[in-house]
């Protein structure tokens, strides 16, 4: 079986102009979808620009807590949100959107996030920045 | 941005349930635990370095939560309860973290305590 139900390719946060694999287990997409959490489904739409070339903002490197420096928060801005699979609405008013990536490209978690004020760094990330780089 | 159609498609064909019904989930890889409530289109709200709020858009209310760093707490359950073949009630795990937050964060802990009983949420033992 393959590694993951829904693989995606994501900008490499050591060097943009190559891509790695993630992407989202049979597990977790399965539990969604039995649930009927329509919302947390629809926005699987959003990961794949999010964690796109053209479409992340900013990637942290560590989840802020023991044994997760390997892991990458990739941040975005759709231009929309997805409520449902049909309902698409504008994205929230000063949130991102997150993408967490385990080290072995697993995609954990992704939601909104309200982001500092004018900018798009989220609340509550603490990881290290890793792209863009920011040495002069 | 170009859509990817196959995705779409993807989802199309393997759509949600028509009701939406409160889940847990473990990644023991992620060490985490993510539990719903509520199916709201929600926002994250980080609270300390174990416990991430999830927030409905539309009414703010706490929706559900992520509990990091849970593989402990779990392995040490045994200790302090029984842990039935069912599992564990879920409220448990929110008084183990009830005492690292703040008062606000103290009443968003109560407040997910309350909604696991009310619903009859279960941590499952396996991690």
């Amino acid at each position: 079986m393959a590694r993951w139900l829904l693989p995606f390719d994501a900008m490499d946060p050591k060097d943009p102009e190559k891509t790695w694999k993630t992407g989202i287990t049979q597990d977790l997409y399965r539990k969604i979808q039995r649930q009927g959490h329509e919302a947390r489904l629809a926005r699987i739409e959003l990961i794949e620009e999010v964690l796109s070339r053209d479409g992340v903002k900013r990637i942290y490197g560590g989840w802020s807590r023991p044994d997760k420096d390997d892991c990458f928060v990739y941040v975005g801005r759709p231009d929309r949100d997805h409520r449902s699979l049909t309902t698409h609405v504008p994205p929230p008013p000063n949130m991102v959107f997150l993408v967490f990536v385990l080290g072995g490209g697993t995609i954990d978690e992704w939601n909104w996030r309200p982001a500092q004020s004018g900018t798009l760094e989220p609340d509550g990330v603490h990881g290290e920045l890793l792209w863009p780089e920011t040495r002069s | 941005m170009a859509r990817n159609s196959k995705l779409t498609d993807f989802l199309k064909a393997n759509p949600p349930a028509k009701q939406f019904v409160p889940y847990t989930h473990l990644n023991q890889e992620a060490d985490v635990l993510t539990v719903y409530f509520e199916g709201d289109a929600d926002y994250s709200e980080r609270l300390n370095d174990h416990v991430t709020l999830y927030r409905s858009i539309d009414t703010n209310e706490v929706v559900g939560c992520r509990i990091k760093g849970i593989a402990d707490l779990i392995d040490d359950l045994p200790n302090y309860l029984r842990v039935s073949h069912d599992g564990t009630e879920l409220s448990v795990v929110f008084l183990a973290f009830r005492g690292q937050v703040d008062a606000n964060g103290r009443q968003a802990m109560n407040d997910l305590a309350r909604t696991a009983l009310e619903k009859n949420m279960v941590l499952q033992s396996t991690i």
